[in-house]
């Protein structure tokens, strides 16, 4: 049997680190009422150990603009999860537009916990555009990864301004300590939106 | 409380060897280590060991280890897996504090509980055991040489300052030979195999230390211990530098790897990891162990203005296209450099970088052109292309570079395509210290490379 998945924004948040605003809904009407708190538009992502994979199966929603479509999107999510163990499902503030990067985990027969950091999208996919490490590192190791990376030029500000470098290098150092303290065979924030201001972890998974 | 790994230095200078499978035959491993021991002129005790034999290539040979009438401290056995996890207690019991287990037939071919037999014998006794299967190792300055390979197939490397060590005997043998044949110098070699008990990171800690040892190359398959290997290894990188090939990086390659030193490779991801972490300088190709280690016995700079000096045209073209590819940049000459320059060049000669000194140069316009670079402030480094083809160049400019490089405070290395009186030159050059390479690309590889080693240590 696959190991389980889990989904556990909190996690993240006991780190201080910043993750886009969400609640976890049980009910329609909850998901209706976190929606409205948390103000338009929302994303709406099931949240199961058996779907690692949330949008391969429809199990991912993006920007609900009302209520409306919050309680349909509910119905949904569910009815394209069926079968599968459900904990709930996740509402979250839509994030504004950045620049998408990924930061990763997974555990190594010979060095323990390795970190990664990547540019997303189709560069992790395609060029494969990623970092590693061994963990733990310090905040000048983690400015070293990022600046490895051949994307480096599009955060430093090739297309605009530059991102808020500080705030991810904090990140990748909270992560290292993540993968130290819960050894997961694997850890994936994917994405994580850089911003010139901040950087806010929108998805996240890790298997046990 | 004495450790293995404290007991390495009986491995580099022992003053009394024992070997334990030494033999008569010429094609027998035994023959070839105690001829080899012999012909380094190895100024200790020897002690051959063999049942069936009285005498062999002049010396006693002992019945057993026991027979040996002195304690020694150093055993090298090369007979078979079984015999020699006997023959090794007794060595222990006669007190050596260091063996080279050249057999293989351990772990490596799934034989896990003999070596195992092995490590509990050299942790009880602090033997600094190097192997099993393992090809031995070199010292030159103390004319130690327990590599089994016979001298006049493999030649032995003259002194120098390079400490190299390889988990696998054959590319050890191979970096030894080519070493050797192009006159760079080693100071240490060891072959370490299965890493039973003295792993990578002993040897690493122990060449740090070693006065003797200015840079390390390594080829390795996998680290026995991972961690330990990063901590090790980033102690070290500040001070002298490590270069490290790390071989199995693909799927069969892994796999090939677990059938041959039987270690576990990990992930590519995590040695390119650790190695960034470390501070090691990465190798990708065999040929990188053979050409990067040179560059970093130069001076020392973080500049990455680089200038070139070419007698021929598309190989500074060459030159310019590998300094931006590998992040490095071509040099402004200084105006002062310019009108100098302009006092000698010939008319058709343009005084820019890369400077062509054109086709007709000769020694003394390569030396006073290299001397006007050597003295520009706008230039950390400097390539030297060297077409020896031309009827104005021949080896006189050999001495000149070679000693312009010795009084030089900035690197200065050079290229040199060619066949073999080009050959013959490059040679030369290494030997005075100029590294000197095959093409434009090894050539300013090789630059960054040790540019980006001082830049991260000595910024």
């Amino acid at each position: 049997m696959a190991p389980p998945v889990i989904s556990d924004f909190s996690l993240l948040q006991k780190s201080r680190i910043n993750c886009a605003p969400f609640k976890l809904a049980k009910t329609e009407d909850a998901a209706a009422l976190a929606a409205k708190k948390l103000g338009f538009p929302v994303v709406l992502k099931i949240v199961s150990p058996d779907i690692p994979h949330k949008t391969d199966r429809g199990a991912v929603l993006l920007n609900l603009q009302n209520e409306l479509e919050v309680r349909a999107g509910y119905k949904k999510v569910l009815q394209n999860a069926k079968g599968a163990r459900i904990q709930g499902v996740l509402v979250q503030k839509m994030a504004s537009a950045g620049i998408e990067v990924i930061i990763g985990g997974k555990r190594d027969s010979q060095f323990g916990q390795l970190i990664m950091f990547g540019m997303g999208g189709i560069f992790v996919e395609v060029y494969k555009d990623v970092s590693w490490r061994v963990c733990p590192i310090d905040k000048s190791e983690a400015a070293r990864m990022i600046r490895e990376v051949k994307g480096y030029k599009v955060l430093a500000g090739a297309r605009g301004k530059p991102i808020n470098e500080a705030a991810l290098i904090d990140v990748l150092a909270k992560v290292s300590q993540i993968l130290i303290k819960k050894n997961p065979s694997e850890l994936d924030l994917n994405p994580v939106i850089v911003h010139r201001e901040y950087c806010e972890v929108v998805d996240m998974r890790m298997v046990k | 409380m004495k450790t293995p790994a404290s007991n390495l230095k009986y491995i580099f200078s022992p003053h009394s060897v024992c070997i334990v499978g030494a033999s008569h035959e010429p094609s027998k491993i035994g023959h070839a280590i105690l001829r080899n021991f012999l012909q380094a002129g190895f100024k200790g005790q020897i002690y051959p060991v063999n049942p069936h034999a009285s005498e062999i290539l002049g010396l006693r040979c002992y019945p057993s280890v026991q027979d040996v009438p002195s304690p020694f401290e150093c055993a090298i056995i090369a007979i078979p897996a079984e015999a020699a996890v006997e023959s090794l207690l007794q060595c222990a019991k006669k007190g050596a504090k260091a063996a080279i287990l050249i057999s293989g037939g351990f772990s490596e071919v799934g034989n896990k509980k003999l070596e195992e037999k092995l490590v509990q014998i050299a942790k009880k006794y602090s033997i600094a055991l190097i192997g099993p299967n393992c090809m031995g190792a070199l010292s030159v300055s103390s004319q130690t040489d327990s590599v089994f390979l016979p001298t006049y197939k493999l030649g032995r490397p003259k002194k120098g300052e390079i400490a190299a060590l390889s988990q696998s005997g054959a590319i050890g043998g191979c970096m030894l030979d080519i070493a050797s044949s192009y006159g760079i110098g080693i100071s240490k070699f060891v072959s370490y195999g299965n890493a039973s008990v003295i792993d990578e990171s002993d040897i690493l800690r122990y060449l740090a230390g070693d006065e003797e040892t200015k840079i390390i190359v390594m080829y390795l398959e996998g680290v026995k211990d991972g961690k330990k290997f990063l901590q090790t290894a980033s102690e070290i990188t500040p001070h002298k530098p490590i270069i490290a090939l790390k071989a199995g990086v693909s799927a069969a390659g892994t796999a090939a790897v677990a059938s041959h030193t039987g270690s576990l490779a990990g992930s590519a991801a995590a040695y390119k990891a650790a190695f960034a972490q470390a501070g090691i300088v990465e190798a990708h190709v065999l040929e990188d162990l053979l050409n990067l280690p040179a560059v970093f016995s130069l001076p020392r700079t973080n500049g990455k203005r680089i200038a070139v000096l070419t007698n021929g045209g598309g190989n500074g073209v060459l030159a310019a296209d590998a300094i931006e590819e590998y992040n490095l940049q071509l040099a402004q000459f200084s105006p002062q450099t310019v009108s100098s320059l302009k006092t000698f060049l010939p008319s058709y000669a343009n005084a820019k970088n890369p400077l062509d000194i054109i086709g007709d140069a000769d020694a003394a316009r390569y030396e006073k052109s290299l001397q006007l670079l050597i003295a520009d402030k706008n230039v950390d480094a400097i390539v030297v292309i060297l077409l020896f083809q031309t009827p104005a160049l021949d080896a006189s400019v050999v001495p000149l570079i070679a000693k312009a490089a010795q009084l030089s405070p900035k690197p200065i290395i050079s290229v040199s395509t060619g066949g073999a009186y080009t050959e013959a030159q490059k040679k030369i050059l290494g030997s005075m210290g100029v590294p000197c390479y095959f093409s434009p690309s090894n050539a300013v590889h090789a630059l960054s490379k040790f540019i980006e080693y001082c830049d991260r240590n000595f910024p």
